[in-house]
């Protein structure tokens, strides 16, 4: 019996019987699921909106709604009904191989997070970019420390580090200096990593890039969730404007909540806050659409400029405190095209950043800086066998620095006021143009690419030279893939460290070259081997208490070995073994010492399973070298200050102990009807011989001990979506 | 320092020392006092946790620019002036001092010296009564209560008690006057720019709660003080106190204690020097006897004859905090000593 005969059939002597089927948890509807009554061949099937209409006669009826996707769902109804029928399905368990080898791309060293990832891995507190420090080539810093903000990648300095979301430059990455990356995770679609020689269509840069993406998936039905954390609050809204097509609109937001339950101390006399937001509105699809976004951070607190607790009590009583204001605000639109034979995207923002801190004994830093970027992305495949890629970048900006009375406690504060900390008295504007016109080819066959590019890069503090780049990819076989890649770069420093300077500046510039073996076995374990060699020439130091200055040369080699395996919303394993030095040098025509991201051995594993009944259990461990640091080797007595300014020893002649870290992550989805509930525990546990944070000395310097962390430290947390 | 909200957990390792406790070697003060074409410079040493010591410490002078000059300057480099109590011939940024200890380890000195002198004249130790070491509370050691103690004048403590110390000083107004004690005996807690307050003994208090209290034996205590000015200029002074009964036959010589056997109530006293390393000077007078210096005309202080002063006065004891005398070359010696 045909679907029309039998619903005429039905219609004859029937009752009205409508619904809307939906996804268990989320409430999305589901479209194009087939319903069968008693047993037809043939049903009717759902609408973009999940809806049914049929008619039936009196009496009780079997319905099954059933689909590749979803468990299948079985309902008795005793027609007539009163209500509309609402049928909510579970997805179906997939086990999707998820490989990453093989992406055609001129960044042949490539990791990639999603927001999968970044939920499911222990220890990263639902943060994409401390995902990153599982990552290899990335140090391994000790959790809480205060350089853990700073990623090193393949022994880059921090500052060598280029940091994007949407194609707009992030000011900075973390609060806090250290807690939480400014990036919400529910807004992050994919964050990758490019530890070394990336492609063209990055530059200024000679450490890695790092490129995350947000989340621009036009959604069906409202969404949206709120969270809880040990520090933040969060909450998020997702909706469609128009139910068929048409505009669609995102926020989110998230805020610390310590200062609303504690008091102001001491040391602390106004308790740190921090936050961050992001709206976008979209229209369109995959093929075209423009997006509007606007998203920010902020941090803020007030903090004693000395440690209390070895001063005083008259001198703890007048200690200066120092006040800490940093936020940044961005504003753009993004328009995106996409066909068969390529792709363009443009993206326009304006960028604000500012920094204020202020000593109450004396001296206070302001640093703002008001920009407006562009950038443009062009692919385009000529013919089988060649594909053009290529693109432009411009930013045009205007910083101010503003140092105001410099004094000796300016250096208690030279992680967050810097250029306060240099003391250098300062009150100017700056302005600077640069960019970027970059191109590459892709000559391929089945087995062969060949990728050669050139940054022409420009800025206006002086002239810049092109950048050559060569990035080759060679199928040796089904599973296996020979990758090389070199280039040179380039890198200025940035407009804040030009106030003080006088004479020419110098480019800093590298030569590097990576080699690797990308290998899968059964088509789903990924095993890689990279190797690595970067040869730096004028790296910039910026000491915390001087102006910057450049040394000769630098060098970076190292090897990798990751292995991988992901069965998407399933399982991922990855694991990797890396062997690394980088060494620079202290002082212009000295000795190469090892540079500050100097870890001769880093290891991890990270693993996550997804059971049933929505359990999650995650398990990471990390294990690095520890991390050299420069010793205090004595100190000069001032004595008509009564106090000690430390003489230190060789450049970083010491080290801290290794470093392991384990992170144990239990989670329970509770899937309900339109809205689903997560709680999960998580623990890390660092071992007491690994648990120190940072060196520390008595007053005259002559003494050193250790500040430690926590060796165990149990976090809990939850989110409630729908 | 730290900023991270969950790092406020970390613990912090406790040192040996702190600055209040003066052991080992150490420059524990400097001064630059304008003369007549340039500075007289000299510093308080302490030796082996002592205010004197048995050896030379080898002090040397620098005229400098800067500090940062001091921080990488040759030990082997010329000095400008050498020895304690120098003269640095005309003016100057800064002066640098690069002390080399018996044992062979340095210290490295930095000072501004300023026009605008100021003078330590005077160290007031008052008892407070009432206040014991064994009742303190948190509470009471906050530096409102304790600046409300009411004390006497009196350079006794008992054990376990507690006194206010006020610096008194000329010239220039004081900026902050800083405190410090030869080994650990007592505990300093400052009230503000000129006094002190300090316990025959010590507590240990986290927050709220006292985690342990110790009470000082009775013996000599070795304060040292340093005036810092607010123009810049510096002064120190040792000064003793006594935990519990002071002993007999202590005596008052130019401000600083010293024993003397057999007990001599006189304002003059002459005897030989012998070596004594529980006083607070390292030394003592044995065979002591009264003496009139007015009707001895020839160097009745036996002064002139110390190699390491030729002055004639009262001889004063603080010439060993400042190196320009060892005690191994007073030892034996005859002097006389004047309240």
């Amino acid at each position: 019996m045909s679907a029309t005969l039998f619903l005429m059939a039905m219609a004859a002597f029937a009752a009205p019987v409508s619904g809307t089927a939906r996804v268990h948890g989320s409430g999305d509807p589901v479209a194009g699921l087939t319903l069968r009554v008693d047993g037809a061949d043939a049903g009717v099937v759902t609408d973009a909106r999940g809806r049914f209409n049929l008619d039936l006669p009196e009496g009780e009826h079997e319905l099954l709604f059933e689909s590749i996707d979803y468990e299948r769902v079985e309902v008795t109804l005793s027609v007539p009904v009163a209500e509309p029928v609402d049928v909510f399905l579970e997805p179906t368990t997939g086990y999707e191989v998820v490989v990453e080898s093989f992406r055609e791309t001129a960044n042949t060293t490539r990791h990639v997070v999603d927001a999968e990832m970044a939920l499911e891995t222990p220890g990263t507190l639902e943060d994409s970019v401390r995902l990153v420090q599982s990552l290899p080539g990335v140090s391994v810093q000790r959790e809480y420390s205060p350089g853990q903000a700073d990623l090193s990648v393949r022994g880059s300095s921090p500052g060598e580090n280029r940091y994007y979301l949407d194609g707009v430059e992030v000011p900075y990455l973390y609060h806090f200096n250290q807690y939480a990356s400014v990036f919400p995770t529910n807004q992050i679609d994919t964050l990758e990593l490019f530890p070394s020689t990336f492609s063209s269509a990055y530059g200024d840069a000679v450490g890695a890039i790092i490129d995350a993406r947000s989340v621009q998936k036009r959604p069906d039905a409202l969404h949206g969730g709120v969270g809880v954390s040990t520090v933040m609050v969060s909450g998020s809204v997702l909706a469609p404007l128009k139910e068929d097509g048409g505009w669609w609109v995102s926020a989110s937001g998230r805020r610390s909540y310590a200062d609303l339950a504690s008091d102001a101390t001491a040391q602390y006399p106004i308790w740190p806050i921090f936050g961050d937001f992001s709206a976008r509105a979209g229209k369109g699809s995959e093929d075209r659409s423009v997006q509007l976004f606007a998203w920010g951070a902020n941090d803020a607190y007030a903090r004693a400029a000395g440690e209390l607790d070895l001063l005083d009590p008259a001198e703890a009583q007048v200690a200066p405190s120092f006040e800490y204001h940093r936020g940044f605000q961005v504003a753009g639109v993004q328009v995106r095209r996409a066909t068969e034979q390529g792709s363009r995207e443009h993206v326009f923002a304006y960028v604000h950043d500012r920094l204020r801190g202020e000593l109450t004994s004396n001296g206070s830093e302001l640093l703002e800086e008001s920009a407006l970027t562009h950038r443009t992305r062009v692919a385009r495949t000529l013919h089988d066998g060649l594909r053009l890629e290529g693109g432009g970048e411009l930013r045009a900006g205007m910083t101010r620095l503003a140092v105001v009375d410099p004094g000796f406690d300016a250096a208690l504060v030279s992680s967050e006021a810097p250029a306060l900390a240099r003391g250098v008295p300062v009150d100017a504007s700056l302005g600077r143009v640069s960019g970027a016109l970059h191109g590459e080819a892709h000559l391929y066959n089945q087995r062969l690419r060949f990728m050669p590019g050139v940054r022409l890069p420009v800025d206006s503090e002086r002239l810049l030279l092109p950048e050559p780049r060569l990035a080759v990819r060679w199928r040796a076989g089904e599973q296996t893939a020979l990758k090389l890649a070199g280039g040179w770069y380039q890198q200025l420093p940035r407009t804040e460290h030009l106030f003080e300077r006088t004479d020419v500046l110098s480019a800093t510039t590298s030569w590097q070259a990576s080699a690797g073996v990308e290998q899968t076995v059964a088509g789903r374990l990924e095993l890689n081997l990279d190797t690595y060699a970067k040869e730096l020439s004028h790296p910039w130091v910026v000491p915390p208490d001087a102006p910057i200055f450049a040394v000769d040369k630098g060098h970076a080699w190292g090897v990798e070995l990751v292995a991988r395996y992901r069965l998407r919303e399933t399982f991922f394993v990855w694991s990797w073994l890396a062997v690394a030095r980088t060494f620079t040098q202290a002082e212009a025509g000295g000795e190469l010492v090892p540079a500050s991201g100097d870890q001769p051995i880093s290891a991890g594993v990270v693993a996550s399973w997804t059971l049933s009944h929505g359990w999650n259990i995650g398990f990471r461990w990390r294990y690095g070298s520890g991390l050299p640091y420069t010793p205090a080797d004595g100190s000069i007595y001032d004595a008509g200050r009564d106090q000690w300014a430390p003489l230190y020893g060789a450049v970083n002649s010491e080290r801290f102990p290794a470093y392991q870290k384990y992170d144990l992550h239990i989670e329970r989805n509770i899937a309900l009807r339109r809205w689903s509930l997560a709680l999960y525990v998580e623990g890390w546990y660092v071992p007491k011989r690994s648990a120190q944070l940072y060196p520390t000395w008595n007053y005259d310097y002559r003494e050193q001990g250790w500040v430690m962390g926590p060796t165990f430290l149990p976090l809990l947390g939850g989110r409630a979506t729908f | 320092m730290l900023l991270s909200i969950l790092s406020l957990l970390a613990c912090q390792s406790p040192f040996g020392t702190d600055r209040h406790h003066l052991e080992g070697f150490r420059v524990a003060a400097a001064r630059a006092v304008p003369d007549a074409d340039g500075w007289s410079v000299s510093a308080a040493l302490v030796v082996d946790g002592h205010l004197w010591s048995d050896q030379a410490v080898a002090l040397r002078w620098y005229a400098l620019p800067d500090r940062a000059a001091l921080a990488t300057l040759s030990v082997s480099a010329p000095a400008d002036a050498e020895g304690p109590v120098a003269h640095l011939s005309g003016a100057t940024v800064g002066v640098g001092l690069i002390a080399t200890g018996p044992a062979g380890d340095e210290r490295r000195v930095w000072l501004e010296p300023s026009t605008t002198a100021i003078a330590l004249r005077d160290v007031t130790v008052e008892r407070v009564d009432g206040v014991t070491v064994d009742a303190l509370t948190a509470e009471d050691l906050t530096v409102d209560a304790r600046s409300a103690w009411v004390g006497t004048p009196d350079t006794s403590v008992p054990a376990g008690g507690a006194a206010t110390l006020t610096a008194v000083t000329e010239g220039d107004t004081l900026r902050t006057a800083r405190w410090m004690e030869i080994g650990e005996p007592g505990e300093l807690l400052e009230i503000d720019g000129t006094r002190s307050s300090w316990l025959a003994g010590s507590i240990l208090v986290d927050g709220e709660e006292v985690l342990e209290r110790t009470i000082a034996a009775p013996g000599p205590v070795s304060l040292l003080v340093l005036a810092l000015g607010e123009a810049g200029g510096t002064d120190f002074r040792a000064e003793e106190l006594w935990v519990g009964p002071p002993s007999q036959g202590l005596f008052t010589a130019s401000g600083r204690w010293i024993g003397v056997e057999p007990a001599v109530d006189a304002d003059a006293v002459r005897g030989t020097l012998v070596a004594d390393d529980a006083a607070p000077t390292g030394l003592a007078l044995t065979d002591a006897v009264a003496f009139d210096p007015l009707l001895e005309p020839l160097d009745p202080w036996g002064t002139e004859a110390l190699p390491c002063v030729g002055v004639s006065g009262p001889f004063d004891p603080s010439w060993l905090l400042d190196g320009r005398c060892v005690r191994a070359d007073l030892i034996g010696r005859v002097v006389g000593v004047s309240r």
